[in-house]
């Protein structure tokens, strides 16, 4: 994120500038705009990570849901609810990931990309 | 008629350096000179000579270090929307359309406008520009041309009094490059403006300017000033006439000169190091 902000050209700064833009004018109509695909990127970079986290610790130490379906499913060999348990954590994943593409590839319609 | 127009602009005995590391290094020495209500300036000067910031000095980007630049006879503070500036890399905003970049200056409270207003002043500028079809495109789909000619209609909208140009159509190719020129001539006779355009292009000046500036190698200085002959409107066809021809000798002479001393200049430090 910080990156991104500095990143930024200051020619687009200037534009704004010389168009009579005050401070927080620059701050809302051309920072945020500009820094919106790092919002992005660091959502998704974000949300594997927090899914990850999130795995181990129901595997770990939960009373209910699907971590605790594994295991307990685990404890008497029934292999066909683990699997279902792992495909159930997989798609909500694979869900939010596509969810939040979606919306990026709204967001930042306007980038060039190769 | 040129003569009786009131002084806008007053570069007054203006010096310029940069802190570095080798010690203070002058970009701008002592330059003075004026533009009058409804001139087009050219300053014209080898490349790296400190003619751009010349201009980031109007534009109120940069302080001299001695001197003042004045703006009718008060010192430039800060940029303004009175002043518009094109750069030669365009600086439209990627993230808008072209008709949201057009409206980006009326929106901002400096010079806020009735949507209505802004609606009208898009059209109307989009069609000056050849830009009408292309109203809800994204710049990445414009060519370098198109994204000129949209810069140039931001800062129209904004209907400011002076129009900053730094080398703006060194981007691009012969053909736009001659287009944009004529283009940048018919928009300024419907609606003048006072203008300093900085460029290292000697027909590019002769052609569009009423008077022209030059400079020496860094740092720069006033090596003389022209007035240009020609009365707007112009046409091409002035690229043919013989004061055409011997103002830009004369020019590029100036020009090479400056250029050699640069280079001769390059060299020596770079020997010393």
């Amino acid at each position: 994120m910080y990156e991104g902000i500095a990143q930024i050209s200051p020619l687009y700064v200037r534009v704004a500038r010389t168009l009579g833009a005050t401070d927080l004018e620059i701050f809302a109509k051309v920072i945020i705009p500009l820094t919106v695909p790092h919002i992005l990127t660091a959502l998704r970079v974000a949300l594997g990570v927090a899914w990850a986290t999130l795995v181990a610790s129901e595997l770990i130490a939960a009373q209910q849901g699907l971590g605790a379906l594994i295991q307990n499913a685990s404890a008497y060999f029934l292999l066909d609810v683990i699997y279902v348990g792992i495909i159930c954590i997989g798609l909500i994943a694979l869900l939010m990931d596509l969810a939040l593409r979606r919306a990026s590839a709204r967001l930042v319609a306007w980038q060039e990309r190769i | 008629m040129a003569a009786v127009a009131p002084v806008r602009v007053r570069f007054d005995a203006v010096s310029l350096e940069f802190a570095t590391a080798a010690g203070p290094l002058r970009v701008v020495e002592n330059v003075t000179y004026e533009i009058r209500e409804g001139e087009f300036v050219a300053v014209i000067g080898p490349s790296g000579c400190g003619k751009t910031t010349m201009m980031n000095m109007l534009a109120g980007f940069v302080t001299p270090s001695s001197g003042k630049v004045l703006l009718d006879g008060r010192p430039v503070a800060g940029p303004g929307p009175e002043r518009g500036v094109i750069f030669q890399e365009y600086g439209v905003f990627p993230w808008l359309t072209v008709r949201h970049n057009i409206a980006f200056g009326l929106r901002l409270r400096a010079n806020r406008k009735p949507e209505a207003e802004i609606r009208d002043t898009c059209e109307r500028y989009m069609r000056l520009m050849g830009l009408a079809d292309f109203a809800d495109a994204f710049p990445k789909t414009l060519s370098g041309g198109m994204r000129q000619r949209l810069a140039l209609a931001r800062a129209y909208a904004v209907r400011p009094e002076f129009l900053l140009m730094d080398e703006p159509f060194g981007a691009l190719d012969a053909q736009t490059r001659s287009n944009m020129q004529n283009l940048l001539l018919e928009v300024l006779a419907t609606e003048r403006k006072t203008v300093m355009l900085i460029t290292h292009s000697v027909e590019e000046a002769i052609y569009l300017a009423s008077k022209i500036v030059m400079v020496t190698a860094r740092p720069a200085r006033v090596r003389e000033i022209v007035e240009v002959p020609f009365v707007y409107p112009r046409d091409e066809s002035l690229h043919e006439q013989p004061e055409f021809g011997e103002l830009r000798s004369h020019i590029r002479q100036a020009v090479m000169t400056e250029y050699r001393a640069q280079q001769k200049q390059a060299r020596r430090n770079s020997g010393l190091n």
